[in-house]
């Protein structure tokens, strides 16, 4: 799907009264989730592609925050999906991620030393059992 | 139709069941063929290693079907659910997205009618399976520490424990304080290099599937050894019925191949392993004059007694940043302080616990947040306090098996001919219970290992990961399906091999249990192979 300049003016208006600019965050649009961004989400999520125009021509006129919030109580699925399009947009932002300091999901190497709380696991490995016996011959 | 085909043993998909089955049976020189109604993937399809991870968890690669929307799965129909089933269909089957917890049951949950006065007993105890437990670890290279007080004595894993992060740290404090129990997780997920599978990366994407192979899938850990042994998968293959001889006996199955063609495969012997929602679905498909009811039926129990693990969650938060968006997810550490019956809690049996990480930023924006608008300016508050910040408590409750909880054949037809499933399943007033009971000790919890914040909420009904209980094993042929080997009493070569067999439901992962039970069904048939008959 392709979002022509009228939806992606759309995508623009409502992505940014979902994710404002805030607390030292860009907004969405300007990150670019309007751009080449949501195109990504787009190419992963056919489901999303399926309503986003509708979704985008019925916001047309709307008050941004107003139409989120009706969208949200009477048509849940419908938000919930737009919601994950702009967030998941929003969050595969190299900008975005820099702001939080997070580097997506890396490999790492596993610490071959320790486990972490061993002087406490060797407290828990010596306490009593903590499992309820079964008789042998089947009686309570 | 082309000509049918034989083989020996017939196994209907290709998840963890139906692997561990076809290793063990070739191993023995009988011969396996797979029907397999999804695709075989390969790791580098899985999206965990990518920008859009998470997005794609949400979409093509989430673990419910009706999520999902896949040619690969058939319609289910969860409406009236109050958990909703996961699965995957593929080779591997789930094992390509589950969290590869590894748990074997307690002893007392063999027993429940005798300890607790309510469900019914297994027709065997942990001792008689627990080699087969031991044989299940090394084969699925299960990591994790023996010790464990609230288990009896076992051998040691097959590998050391994975690392249990800052917020295991945090919390194994919190436990030595309250008198809790605690211990480092056991996980079907390799922490050293271990039979050609590298060690864990600790991505913290393996419910996306294991781009490095360190989780234990069966596509990687079982049926390439048993494909080498000449054992085959046929994938794409939705099988449509289980065919009767005029013996009564199971003699193949019908299927439709890749392009829609009907075939048949004969066999000697048939071993479904489609999980508690598949398995059931087949068997009630599979109706004849002989089964009006559906295959395997006489009992009237196929599709009964669903089993689903009534699961919640409870985050913690902490000020120090933890990069809890990293770590095997897979279990950090597990609890077991509340998983035994005690009845001045005002419920029976009890719940298990895993500590997890909390996945990344799109995970904290959509989370239910209380109090007020998920979006908004308020989005990155969510997100500044939830990434690297937040470890999770899953608390798994062991549900009680009901008759009104049950697999039906849906209104909807699948791909295969068949109608899909449908889903009745409530949580019980037992089971709510449990989760409010268990919900406020895990906050407890939480407060005891430094947390500022807890949220939670009464339950999590999308993570019904654990279908159990369909076609429950027993001795009395009018009250079960199957025998304690896992045989059909109605049909003598008709073998079930998934979590349908399960009497009871335990709190913990099935999927420690599932592998025992059917190395240990498998064992049976090429014992009574050697004395000159394949069941």
């Amino acid at each position: 799907m392709v979002l022509n300049a009228a939806r992606k003016s759309l995508l623009a208006r409502l992505a940014d009264a979902l994710i404002p600019a805030a607390h030292g965050m860009p907004s969405a649009a300007e990150v670019g989730v309007c751009d080449g961004l949501i195109d990504r989400v787009l190419s992963h999520r056919p489901d999303i592609a399926k309503m986003l125009g509708p979704f985008l021509d019925a916001a047309d006129g709307l008050d941004a925050d107003v139409y989120l919030a009706n969208m949200e109580m009477h048509e849940p699925r419908q938000f919930e999906l737009f919601f994950q399009a702009v967030a998941g947009a929003y969050y595969m932002s190299h900008e975005v991620r820099e702001h939080l300091g997070y580097s997506g999901q890396q490999a790492l190497t596993l610490p071959r030393a320790h486990i972490g709380a061993e002087d406490l696991l060797e407290v828990m490995a010596s306490a009593a059992e903590r499992f309820r016996r079964v008789p042998m011959n089947g009686e309570a | 139709m082309s000509a049918s085909r034989h083989t020996e043993a017939l196994i209907i998909g290709a998840g963890l069941s139906g692997a561990v089955m076809a290793l063990h049976l070739a191993r023995a020189g009988i011969s396996v063929t797979c029907l397999e109604q999804g695709r075989r993937w390969n790791r580098e399809d899985y999206r965990g290693n990518r920008d859009d991870g998470e997005l794609s968890g949400l979409g093509p690669w989430h673990a419910s079907p009706a999520v999902r929307q896949s040619l690969d799965d058939y319609p289910v129909d969860d409406t009236k659910a109050e958990m909703k089933p996961q699965m995957f269909n593929g080779v591997g089957g789930s094992t390509i997205l589950y969290g590869a917890h590894w748990m074997r049951f307690l002893p007392s949950d063999f027993r429940v009618k005798t300890l607790d006065g309510v469900a019914d007993d297994w027709p065997l105890t942990y001792e008689e399976l627990a080699p087969w437990y031991d044989l299940a670890d090394r084969q699925f290279g299960a990591s994790g520490f023996a010790g464990d007080p609230a288990y009896p004595e076992r051998p040691d894993y097959p590998l050391p424990p994975l690392p249990i992060g800052a917020w295991g740290e945090k919390v194994a404090a919190g436990h030595h304080d309250l008198g809790w129990h605690w211990w480092p997780g056991s996980n079907a997920i390799t922490s050293r290099p271990y039979h050609g599978r590298r060690p864990c990366v600790q991505r913290s994407t393996c419910y996306l599937g294991c781009n490095e192979g360190a989780k234990a899938s069966v596509d990687l850990t079982h049926w390439p050894k048993a494909e080498k042994l000449g054992a085959r998968v046929l994938e794409r293959a939705r099988a449509s019925e289980i065919i009767i001889d005029w013996n009564g006996r199971a003699a193949g199955a019908v299927y439709r191949d890749d392009d829609g063609r009907e075939e048949r495969i004969t066999s000697d012997i048939v071993i479904v392993a489609a999980n508690a929602v598949g398995t059931a679905r087949l068997l009630l498909a599979s109706r004849s004059g002989t089964f009006p009811n559906g295959l395997a039926n006489s009992s009237g129990l196929v599709g009964k007694r669903l089993m689903m693990h009534p699961f919640t969650r409870v985050i913690g938060f902490f000020e120090e940043p933890m990069a809890s968006w990293q770590g095997h997810w897979g279990q950090s550490l597990y609890s077991m302080e509340f998983a035994e019956t005690d009845v001045t809690r005002g419920f029976v049996r009890g719940a298990k616990w895993n500590l997890t990480p909390s996945g990344g930023p799109l995970h904290a924006a959509l989370y239910p947040w209380p109090g007020g608008r998920r979006w908004g300016a308020s989005i990155h508050d969510h997100v500044r306090d939830w990434l690297g910040h937040a470890a999770i408590w899953g608390i798994s409750c062991e549900d009680l098996p009901e008759e009104s909880n049950c697999v039906r054949l849906g209104e909807a037809m699948g791909p295969d001919g068949v109608p899909g499933a449908h889903i009745m399943y409530r949580v019980s007033e037992n089971a709510r219970a449990m989760l409010a009971f268990n919900v406020a000790r895990a906050i407890e919890s939480f407060e005891a290992a430094g947390a500022y914040r807890t949220m939670s909420c009464p339950l999590s009904p999308e993570h019904g990961w654990h279908l159990l209980g369909t076609c429950r094993m027993g001795e009395d042929p009018e009250h079960s399906v199957v025998n304690h080997w896992g045989r059909s009493h109605d049909v003598a070569n008709l073998f079930i091999a998934d979590s349908s067999v399960f009497v009871t439901g335990s709190s913990v992962n099935p999927s420690a249990t599932i592998a025992a039970l059917s190395l240990r069904c498998a064992e049976g048939i090429v014992v009574s192979r050697g004395v000159g008959e394949l069941c």
